[in-house]
């Protein structure tokens, strides 16, 4: 058995998943993890897809890209390969915070928060960012490693924030859990 | 991830509604530093305080940077002064307070509270002394808070405990008398004292309570008020039942967030977390008060027709939101109505609308009684006695906590103001009724428990 990673972008309608889907499944292929999300219109999809031996890749790309209509789905397909291993054996240990931001609308703003981050050795486990109003509102779940100083981020952040214009945030993720999961605070650090 | 929208309206609630926690309270037992020789149980209290709280500030910082959550005060509650000082006198027990003031200082907290006595059914030597102290210790110490448990629905209200108290705070008043009788602001009189409330100046640390513990005040009432305003201006239709629910989700998240930032304290000092404290503690800044939430629910005039049920509403929306939120909810739990440490209520009674008597109703339906009261500098005694047998009454009848924190301006007559500064604000002074009741209180003795059945 092999595993592969399979990305489709295509405009939104109803059926992608059951399209796509249905392609995989047609080949002998199990689909184990999926995300989508629609984007102003526009519809995208990751998966895992665990595919019977002798499945090559080229024979995969090309049945998901026919499974809609013609022109209509960008597929991307990349074999899998486990995460390398963390030096430090375990859980995810790393401290999770949501950074917020908002401003007018200026270009390369999201990479100079993301070059920030980048430069502080921060992953961006998750990034939403759209125009609300003529304001651009961003929302990212970093990790943090144990070790980093938060204060640092948090200084970095403010600087960059005193020299753009842009309103900045940067909390612990247990407050947003405390205040909309009814799940006792007592338990939270059990989701991490 | 979170939902995107509570991301936004939590860091919305933090950033601009100013969510805080407003208190850190350690409660500390210090039983086992008493000695009959007072050099030794002072030098025993400061060992221990500095063991046990010596890193109190520093981990509240910590805790508030790693959660981007202010923490605004970090105070200490020690075991009752009266017990621990037992066989001291009151000189005594002035160099005790005298320590705790030191001491505090050292560590950086902004009060320590437990210089206090149960007297509910009688007074023992040292109850008072106590009380003898609190003049000198008042007027002379900056951060010790003090607190006298006059009354309970089990044992009913000392009278003979209220009047020394009424003599005792005239004196407080008098040694403070350059300040507006600051002192005062510092002592709180209660009946059903609860022994893990984390607010000053009535906080200590119960005999049923653990070794140390922490407690949490949670946010003002400035992010209810925004909740409220927000819901009505949202274009939607809006009855009360929705304002009500509206004060509950925000209670709610408001909760949990004491609750997380106490635990995270508590594991940092090594302390067992003990509870969070509902009560919305209004401060004198614009936009903290419990009197602008009442104006932002509708009452135009604070203290006119329908303050009281306004008030009835908002504590039991708060309590219902609080109560879901945590397991551990207790100390006081309501809505403080502190007149001069609230600038809408001060601001109503400098118009006259809110009365005394009007506030002692109010207080029937909220925590926790007739605070921060400015009187009149020629008040006799009786009828300081009497107004807090007049509040203590309704907390004994109704198996709640009540409390007065009265002070008598020394010079200054009804309708001048009185200026305490800092979170202690300034605020008219209110006019007492002119009947006496000095005959009533001079009866002394104790009013009885009242009747635990036939409740209708």
């Amino acid at each position: 058995m092999r595993e592969y990673i399979i990305s489709v972008m295509s405009r939104d309608r109803p059926g992608i998943v059951a399209a796509v889907s249905g392609a995989a499944a047609k080949l002998g292929g199990n689909i184990t993890h999926l995300s989508e999300t629609v984007l102003r219109g526009y519809f995208t999809m990751i998966m895992s897809v665990e595919a019977p031996d002798g499945l090559e890749l080229e024979t995969l790309r090309g049945a998901l890209a026919i499974a809609g209509q013609q022109g209509e789905f960008e597929v991307g397909v990349l074999p899998f390969e486990p995460e390398p291993a963390r030096r430090e054996p375990g859980p995810d240990i790393r401290e999770r915070f949501i950074l917020t931001a908002r401003c007018r609308d200026q270009r390369g703003i999201i990479h100079r928060i993301s070059q920030t981050l980048a430069d502080a050795g921060i992953n961006i486990d998750d990034f939403y960012a759209y125009i609300h109003d003529g304001e651009l509102i961003m929302i990212l779940e970093i990790g943090v490693t144990p070790g980093t100083m938060v204060e640092h981020v948090q200084s970095e952040m403010a600087g960059l924030a005193r020299e753009t214009g842009v309103t900045i945030h940067l909390q612990h993720i247990d407050i947003f859990r405390a205040t909309t999961d009814l799940q006792a605070v007592l338990r939270l650090g059990d989701k991490r | 991830m979170p939902g995107r929208d509570y991301i936004l309206s939590t860091v919305a609630m933090l950033q601009e509604e100013h969510l805080d926690v407003r208190t850190i309270t350690l409660g500390l037992d210090l039983f086992d530093c008493a000695d009959r020789r007072i050099g030794t149980l002072c030098d025993l209290v400061r060992k221990k305080i500095h063991a046990a709280a010596g890193d109190l500030v520093r981990a509240c910082d910590r805790v508030s940077r790693s959660y981007g959550i202010p923490i605004v005060n970090k105070r200490l509650a020690i075991s009752p002064a009266s017990c621990l000082g037992a066989g001291h006198d009151a000189k005594g027990l002035l160099r005790l307070a005298r320590a705790l003031d030191e001491v505090a200082a050292e560590i950086g907290v902004d009060f320590v509270g437990g210089f206090s006595a149960m007297v509910q059914k009688g007074m023992t030597a040292s109850d008072r002394a106590l009380i003898g102290a609190l003049p000198e210790v008042l007027a002379t110490t900056s951060r010790v808070c003090a607190s006298v448990n006059a009354a309970s629905s089990r044992a009913g209200i000392n009278m003979d405990a209220l009047l020394l108290l009424g003599e005792t705070i005239l004196e407080i008043a008098r040694r403070t008398a350059d300040r507006d009788g600051f002192g005062c602001c510092k002592l709180c009189v209660f009946a059903n004292i609860p022994e893990d409330n984390p607010f000053m100046a009535g906080a200590y640390k119960g005999t049923g309570e653990p070794e140390t513990v922490v407690n949490v005040g949670v946010s003002g009432p400035g992010v209810v008020k925004r909740a409220v305003e927000r819901l009505r201006e949202s274009g939607m239709p809006v009855t009360l039942a929705d304002v009500a629910e509206e004060i509950k989700n925000t209670s709610f998240r408001v909760t949990r967030t004491g609750e997380l930032i106490g635990r995270a304290v508590a594991r940092e000092v090594g302390a067992e977390f003990g509870i969070v404290d509902l009560s919305l503690a209004p401060t004198p800044e614009i936009g903290d008060s419990v009197g602008e939430v009442l104006q932002a629910m509708g009452i135009a005039r604070i203290g006119g027709p329908g303050s009281t049920a306004a008030l009835a509403m908002l504590t039991d929306a708060v309590k219902k939101g609080g109560t879901f939120a945590s397991s551990s909810v207790g100390g006081m739990s309501g809505a403080f109505i502190p007149v001069s440490e609230d600038s809408a209520l001060a601001a109503a009674a400098t118009e006259g609308t809110l009365t005394l008597e009007k506030l002692e109703a109010m207080t029937a339906v909220c925590s926790v009684g007739l605070d921060m009261i400015a009187l009149p500098g020629d008040i006799s005694a009786e009828t300081i006695a009497a107004i807090a047998a007049d509040e203590l009454a309704i907390g004994m009848v109704n198996r709640k906590t009540t409390a007065v924190r009265l002070i008598p301006v020394p010079g200054k007559q009804a309708g001048e103001r009185a200026v305490f500064g800092g979170l202690f604000g300034e605020s008219p002074i209110l006019r007492a009724a002119g009947a006496s009741a000095g005959d009533f209180v001079r009866l002394g003795g104790r009013i009885p428990a009242p009747l635990q059945s036939l409740v209708n």
